[in-house]
């Protein structure tokens, strides 16, 4: 048998050691990750196969599938169609927001590039909704957004009454979703534009300067280096804005309560009654679990989509 | 190396102390409660209690201070606002046993969080019983009919289903009614329009128009909760013109909302909507937004109940400003006026998880059923309470008696139909409710929506949601 020196065997156990005190720095995060986590999501699972009023769970009965039936396959017509109606309007955002959201964020991470005094002015500016509590900001676009609000007085102003909406933009059906969806780009683009801007900065100019001596136009540069060299960031942007997009609440939970007429109703604020209004927790579990499948398959297929190219 | 590796060692074991540490702690606290409880079962120094209506809180704060003066046990008053905060928060706390030990909350059984609360059915004498107003136990009741109606119910849970017969988790604070229009008296000067009770449905129509050319200012009709304008004013239209017998056969899906009949009170809507007369913009208000908008003299008119005074009040408005009355009736239908019959609109319950039981039952008692208790709660809130005064009724401020005179012991169209609440939990109602927004928007019609409704209907029907 071979004889392990004295050396190495000293240094397998102090590696051991430092393995044994990194484990149980982990240990602390694990525990609470097992604990908060791991728990919550298999009780989670468990009660959308339950009929349960949330207090006590020893009286929750076991129905089996009939949650997911009554809203995915028309158990209830109403709640049927309440449901799709919600994931449409869940992905009506997600669309409308990734369209303006990504090439907004995009060109303000562009614009804040610079050293200049007035660059950090700008930076600070564009990182403010990121910072700002978001119910008390969406009672103020509530405001904004009201009948006699500032939006619909300013347009008054300004001779431009085909843009004013009688009934406030967030009293219309057809126009509440669009005060949303402002809502949503307000606050959403400065967490993009971070990320953009930390992809741009780690962009390396020697790059570019190879690219100038070979005598790449701007346009050029921008599709063959800037671009694909930003794609991953894209592609976590593109899902930020998805997840995002699906797990809406708060902002219409303020703004519109889901209505008028439901034309704001999102999964989010559907489950948030569903579960605490009408206390049918199973259900709203098992709406939530169908939304996480939804997204989860959306987001690989973005993952796949951009793959073939980096 | 060594050092650095020990007081790496030594923070990772006091992370994880701390974490086992603060898991005892919370363990020993609630074992000292528990202990304390113990002791101080008797007389407890003080005693939690939670509520939603802002607007009440002078009330509960005066008899509070009353109590204390008599009893030595100090409650504390939280409020917690809007509604469905409050839900949200009453049910995270119910399931982590942190409720307080009183619990303010809507009157009604069958919520679903009766396991959280004390059934109080053993502890109501007669007296107490005969001491409220005759119809202030029954919907905090559980009736054979309920019973038996949950039990065949597949959706419902089974806190619900385990509630027998003569169950009853709280008892009533105040009564009220809603299908009442508030109007600002110095609109309607302003207007020149006559300051009285309409005679029926198109004398509204021609008084709020008379207003709104005068002074541009409509009724507003809070949106956000959508159910609102039926459940206010919608439902008593439907049984003034339709009558207990034509009103049953349409919530029993025996009848269809496009029969002729049944598009009459439909119709009553579409004249607020054609004529104009609903304030821009009360689609997307709160309840609370709405009454802020009509007490700031934004509206001339505002659709409410006899509660709606109290957060009147407490926004400032003049109650020499406020004239009121109910929903007129529609010309031809089964009966002419609707009898305003109060109904319980909260309780008071104690928590299952309370260390305090009997002082918070003790707390409940006072306010609810001993009149010193009552008035000051009463004029202090703006509201009626479910106790009887009798001859102690003068003692409520002139507000509260007027509101008391303009209830009937008469029984209204819905009042009769007993299983009116449970019916108007179908499937069907909550897209009525989002269709009647879309005509307020002009993108339904009238028609469309009552097609709809019988498609719904007959499809839940199918589906065996009763």
């Amino acid at each position: 048998m071979k004889e392990i020196p004295l050396n190495v065997m000293a240094s397998r156990k102090r590696r051991r050691k430092e393995n044994i005190t990194g484990y149980l720095f982990c240990t602390p995060g694990l525990l609470l990750l097992l604990l908060v986590g791991v728990y919550s999501i298999f009780f989670s699972i468990t009660i959308s196969f339950f009929n349960w009023s949330g207090v006590d769970f020893s009286t929750a009965r076991f129905v089996g599938f009939q949650n997911f039936k009554y809203f995915l396959l028309g158990g209830s017509t109403v709640e049927t169609q309440n449901f799709y109606s919600a994931i449409f309007h869940n992905f009506e955002i997600a669309i409308v927001s990734i369209v303006i959201i990504i090439p907004i964020s995009l060109i303000l991470a562009f614009l804040i590039q610079g050293s200049g005094k007035a660059t950090a002015v700008f930076r600070t500016i564009y990182f403010i909704p990121m910072v700002a509590s978001g119910v008390a900001v969406y009672y103020v676009w509530q405001g904004l957004f009201s009948a006699d609000g500032v939006l619909n007085t300013l347009f008054r102003l300004l001779h431009l009454n085909f843009l004013v909406v009688n009934d406030g933009l967030l009293g219309n059906p057809h126009t509440a979703i669009i005060g949303v969806i402002i809502t949503v780009i307000w606050s959403s683009v400065p967490g993009t534009m971070i990320l953009y801007y930390a992809g741009l900065t780690n962009i390396d100019k020697e790059l570019y300067d190879a690219a100038k001596i070979d005598g790449a136009g701007k346009f050029k540069v921008l599709a063959k280096i800037t671009w694909p060299l930003i794609k991953p960031i894209t592609v976590i942007a593109v899902i930020m804005s998805l997840n995002g997009a699906f797990q809406m609440f708060d902002n219409i939970y303020v703004l519109t309560g889901g209505g008028p007429a439901g034309s704001t109703e999102v999964v989010g604020t559907l489950i948030y009654r569903t579960a605490f209004l009408t206390n049918t927790f199973g259900e709203a579990c098992a709406m939530g679990w169908v939304v996480f499948l939804v997204t989860l398959v959306l987001s690989i297929y973005v993952i796949k989509g951009f793959e073939t190219d980096y | 190396m060594f050092k650095k590796r020990l007081l790496s060692l030594v923070l990772s074991a006091s992370v994880l102390c701390s974490i086992a540490l603060t898991g005892c702690g919370s363990t020993t606290k609630s074992a000292l409660s528990t202990a304390s409880a113990g002791t101080s079962t008797k007389s407890p120094a003080s005693l939690t209690m939670w509520t939603w209506k802002v607007a009440y809180e002078p009330g509960f704060k005066a008899a509070a201070a009353a109590y204390e003066k008599k009893t030595g046990v100090k409650v504390n008053i939280q409020a917690y606002t809007p509604d469905a905060t409050y839900k949200t928060k009453i049910q995270a706390a119910a399931n982590s046993g942190e409720m307080p030990d009183i619990v303010h909350y809507w009157g009604d059984i069958g919520i679903g969080l009766e396991n959280a609360l004390v059934n109080m059915r053993d502890k109501i004498t007669p007296e107490m019983k005969s001491s409220y107003y005759s119809t202030a136990l029954t919907p905090l009741t559980a009736t054979a009919d309920q019973v038996s109606a949950w039990a065949a119910d597949k959706t419902k849970s089974n806190v619900v289903k385990s509630i027998k017969e003569g169950d009853i988790y709280g008892l009533p604070l105040d009564m009220g009614a809603f299908f009442t229009i508030y109007y600002n008296k110095s609109i309607l000067k302003e207007a020149g329009v006559d300051a009285k009770a309409p005679a029926n449905w198109d004398a509204f129509i021609a008084m709020m128009n008379a207003v709104k050319a005068k002074t541009q200012k409509s009724i507003v009709i809070s949106g956000q909760s959508d159910d609102m304008y039926h459940n206010w004013c919608g439902s008593a239209l439907f049984g003034m013109y339709l009558g207990e017998e034509k009103f049953t056969k349409l919530l029993k899906r025996d009848t269809k909302m496009s029969d002729p009949d049944n598009m009459v009170p439909l119709r009553a809507f579409d004249t607020l909507v054609k004529n104009k007369l609903i304030m821009p913009g009360s689609v997307s208000l709160t309840i609370d937004q709405g009454d802020q908008a009509f007490a700031s003299g934004k509206a001339a008119f505002d659709l409410g109940g006899t509660f709606t005074l109290s957060s009147l009040t407490a926004m400032g408005m003049k109650i020499d400003d406020v004239g009121t009355f109910t929903i007129p009736a529609i010309s031809g239908g089964v009966s002419d006026h609707f009898d305003l019959n109060p109904f319980t609109l909260t309780m008071m319950s104690v928590s299952n998880s309370s260390k305090n039981k009997d002082a918070a039952y003790d707390f409940c008692k006072y306010i609810t059923s001993d009149p010193d208790g009552a008035i000051l709660f009463a004029n202090g809130a703006y509201d009626l309470p479910a106790l009887k005064l009798t001859s102690r009724s003068s003692e409520l401020l002139p507000a509260i008696q007027n509101m008391e005179k303009s209830f009937s012991d008469t029984l209204n169209v819905i009042s009769k139909i007993s299983s009116y609440n449970t019916w108007m939990q179908h499937k069907e109602w909550a897209q009525y409710y989002k269709d009647l927004q879309s005509v307020e928007a002009g993108t339904m019609t009238i028609e469309q929506v009552a097609a709809n409704f019988d498609k719904n209907a007959a499809s839940e029907k199918a589906a065996g949601n009763n």
